[in-house]
């Protein structure tokens, strides 16, 4: 259960990683012109980004299975 | 419309989890309906021909014994596989790995030197800081 955790931690992790990424990409930038401190806030603001997410989908995922229609 | 996709691709999720275990079970399923239908013919074989009544009881026994070796042979087959990096390791490593008991390393991206990631310190930090918090840890330091 708790490696379950960790590996889901993990996975999001790395996809706040691959999205600040992409970020800093399109910004014209490359991860080597920040400081740690400055991409661990950028990942760090990813990671919430995902997590916000996953609260709002997963609770209309749960409004989906129990029948409940948001739109009529 | 949700609900429908939802559904779709809850199903797939569990198809592609456990392709092997849901092929598995019907393959024995079948098998176990196989042999109780040649079991029911040979009862009914037995009791019209005279004779055969002894091997009645060994008909049993050899219907049982095929159910538990399908029944086996499924387990066998549906087993974790082992890993295969866990070969070679010394012996303490591998017990290590078989409990379960180490860490899971933390995967930097394919093709990605870890030495030259600049993110590898960031991918090990159980915890990251936002902009507010390294503010409030700057104030805490200062005092």
């Amino acid at each position: 259960m708790f490696n379950l955790k960790k590996k889901i931690n993990q996975k999001i992790r790395n996809k706040a990683i691959s999205r600040a990424q992409t970020r800093i990409m399109l910004a014209g930038k490359m991860p080597e012109d920040f400081d740690e401190l400055q991409l661990e806030v950028i990942v760090k603001e990813e990671e919430d980004k995902i997590v916000g997410d996953a609260k709002e989908k997963g609770l209309l995922a749960l409004a989906a299975l129990l029948g409940l229609s948001l739109w009529s | 419309m949700i609900a429908q996709m939802l559904r779709f691709s809850v199903l797939l999720a569990i198809w592609k989890k456990y392709r092997r275990h849901l092929t598995g079970a019907l393959v024995l399923l079948a098998f176990w309906l196989v042999v109780n239908i040649v079991h029911q013919d040979f009862i009914e074989y037995s009791h019209l021909s005279q004779g055969k009544e002894e091997a009645l009881g060994w008909s049993y026994l050899l219907k049982w014994v095929a159910n538990l070796l399908g029944l086996a042979i499924y387990l066998w087959l549906i087993r974790e596989p082992v890993k295969q990096n866990s070969v070679g390791l010394d012996p303490l490593t591998s017990l290590n790995l078989r409990s379960g008991r180490t860490e899971p390393k933390p995967k930097s991206p394919k093709g990605v030197d870890p030495a030259a990631d600049p993110f590898a310190e960031i991918r090990q930090k159980d915890r990251l800081r936002s902009k507010a918090d390294i503010v409030i840890d700057d104030v805490k330091g200062k005092r």
